[in-house]
Parts: structure tokens; sequence; C-alpha cells
């Protein structure tokens, strides 16, 4: 019965694929390209988040893979974190993964 | 038997269980009726002193305060009480206020036994610090009736016995922004403090102690920036945090966006306690197709 209800829920997190190393670094005023990439085991599309990103942190579109950040000397060291969701409102799954933002002196 | 097989089978297992990040980034939609925010005034309390406790509560409908309530407070020595699990015993509950904001008058604990008082470190010391004898702290809980549910929240009071040093001021409101442009179905948010005074009299560099968070709260829609935006302090001394808010497809009428400053900062007389405050706008967008 476990293992029915749990499939029933649609029950893994999303993972992060790349990169894996949420260090992030550059110089005042510079422009940054990066895309991110995840995957759902459950086939779910995958949604990323940003809670206290740095001032300049700009994402293409809401949820989506592609950032532009430029870089904000005002505002750094910054501590925050991506979260992946994948699913749908009290069914959405989450995972959380500390990011770091620096500046390159 | 079968029912709780099914909540097993849909609760995350501990090692799962991220949810104070996650609610905070992502359960931003008044949904519900919500107490989202808790402040006192002052931002370190005394024993024997007024306390101004206010809340932004928010709901979908109608909304009221049920009840101001404290628990675990003992007038024969300190209490160390965190946290809302105290009021399930309801012996331990004390009235404050049936509405908001609420003044309440703390006891004098001078005379309790167990307080030793809170001297103030001397120049060059290492910070002394002792909470339980120079503090008792206890939790106020804010219920508010919505049309159909109920909202709760809490806040940790910490009462000063025989403090030496100043207290700090509260945040004013006047000096708390929000400002929104509309461009096209996206709402532009900025959200500013400009201290029109120092925090405390005779401190003049908080900075370096001094940290901000930002927290929003729409009725509707999806923040790009989320539900916790970090706060930057501009080379012109204002705090400042963005947002952008995309207003749904077919979306009509009012919309309202809160958004509230959390202030945590280290007790500049006791360099281990840290102090906190709140403050918090609400605009309110008008959207017509």
């Amino acid at each position: 019965v476990i293992a029915l209800v749990l499939m029933a829920c649609g029950g893994r997190p999303p993972e992060l694929v790349a990169p894996l190393d949420l260090t992030f670094s550059g110089a005042s005023g510079e422009v940054i390209e990066l895309r991110f990439d995840a995957e759902d085991p459950d086939g779910d599309a995958v949604l990323f988040w940003w809670p206290e990103a740095p001032p300049g942190w700009a994402q293409a579109s809401p949820g989506g893979p592609d950032v532009t950040w430029t870089v904000d000397a005002a505002a750094l060291p910054t501590f925050g974190e991506l979260i992946l969701e994948s699913g749908d409102g009290d069914a959405a799954l989450h995972a959380v993964y500390p990011a770091t933002f620096l500046l390159n002196e | 038997l079968i029912p709780w097989l099914l909540l097993l089978g849909c609760t995350p297992a501990p090692d799962d269980w991220i949810e104070p990040s996650i609610s905070a980034a992502l359960d931003y939609r008044v949904d519900r009726t919500r107490v989202a925010a808790i402040r006192l005034d002052p931002p370190i309390q005394q024993s024997g002193g007024e306390v101004v406790v206010d809340a932004l509560v928010l709901s979908p409908g109608p909304v009221a305060v049920r009840a101001v309530e404290g628990c675990g407070l003992r007038t024969d020595g300190p209490a160390r009480v965190i946290g809302a699990a105290c009021f399930s015993t309801p012996d331990l509950v004390f009235p404050i206020a049936t509405r908001l904001p609420a003044t309440w008058r703390a006891p004098d604990l001078s005379a309790a036994p167990g307080f030793v008082g809170c001297p103030r470190p001397p120049e060059g010391e290492p910070p002394w610090l002792e909470p339980n004898a120079c503090q008792s702290v206890f939790p106020i809980l804010v219920t508010a009736d919505g049309d159909d549910d109920l909202g709760l929240g809490v806040v940790d009071v910490r009462l000063d016995v025989g403090r030496e040093g100043g207290v700090p001021r509260p945040l004013h409101d006047q000096e708390i922004a929000l400002e929104a442009e509309v461009l096209g179905d996206t709402v532009e948010l900025r959200f500013t403090w400009t201290p029109d005074a120092p925090l405390f009299d005779d401190v003049t560099d908080l900075d370096t102690n001094l940290s901000l968070s930002a927290r929003w709260l729409v009725d509707d829609g999806v923040l790009a920036g989320t539900g916790r935006t970090t706060v930057t302090r501009g080379s012109d001394g204002v705090w400042w945090t963005e947002n952008a808010l995309h207003i749904p497809d077919g979306y009509e009428g009012p919309l309202r966006v809160a958004a509230i400053f959390d202030l945590y900062a280290e007790d500049p007389n006791f360099p281990a306690a840290v102090w906190s405050d709140a403050a918090w706008r609400v605009a309110t967008v008008e959207v017509s197709p």
C-alpha cells in the first residue's frame, strides 16, 4: 500500500544537474550570462527560484533557467539559495541548494 | 489504518523537511488568513515598561483580531519560554488584548528572586551576558479570524530586568517606502528604508551589527524574486530591495502587495544579544483588462 501511495503522490524531488557548485563571482559592473540545468525523476517541468539573490540577478523569465547577472559591488558578498520546484501547488516538490555570490577585486 | 498510511505516503521523510526555507520563499500568496509579521515597541522590552504590540494581518476576505495573549511569564522568577508550544497549556496563558495595536504594561520583575541584573560590560571587556539572570522570555500569540479560517503568529518577548544602557527606537513607518511601477503585466516593486535618526541615541555605527531582510506577500501572481529578497545598503545610506510581480492572465480588480522589512541587530550594550524589529507597507494595484 505504501509503495502505491508514494507513486500516487509523485514522490521524488528534482535534482540540480549543472552547475553543481553554486559559487559565483564577478567584477563590479561585469555582466555574466548563466544557464542552469536540472532534472525531475518523474519527468515534471522544473522551476528555478533564487531567494535573496543579489541585486542585478535577473532571470529571463520567472522560474526560468537563464540568468543575467550584472555584478553590483555594493551588494556583495551575498549568501542565498537555489530552490528547485517541480509539480503543482500542494503536490509541489522542492530541493534547496546554498549559493554564494562573491566580488572579484 | 488506511488513512494513516495515506498521510504517511504523502508526507516527506524527516530528511526532506525543508519547509522553513521553502515556505518563506515560495508560500507568499494571501490565500488564507495570515499573521504575516508582529512587532513590539520598544524593540527591547523592559520589566515594568509599556509594550505596544502590532501585527500585519492579511486575509483574502474580512479579518478580525480575536486575541493577543501571552504565555509562561512568571512574577516569582525568570521565565524562559520560547515559541508557541506553551499555548497548549491553558493555565499558563494570560490575555493581553483583543485588538491591535495593543498596549500592555509588563510586570515589574525587579524584586523577583533569581534576577541579578544586566550590567553593561566595561569598555573593551568581553561580553558578559547571563540571559536567565537578567531576562524573562515568553511568547505572545496573535490570533485572527478570517472568513472561514484562522491566522496565527508568535513573537518572543524578552523582558530585561535591571538593564543598564539605552534601548533602540522602533522603526518609523514614515521611513519606509514601497514604490510600484506597472509595466504591462508586470509590477516592478522597490522597497526602501531611509533612517531618519540613529536606532540608538548613543551608538553611531551599527552597520557591522545590523542586517535587514525583506519578505513579500501578494494576493495573486508570481514574484520573480520569490517572497524573500536580500536588502542592500546604498552609498547614500538608503537600504533597499526590489522585486517584480507578474500579474496572472485574466486577473481583474485590486491586487495587494505587502512588503515587510525584518531588522536584526546586535545589541551594542550586550554584544551577545540580538534584538529585532519589523516594518511593513501594503500597496494595492488596480488591475483592469
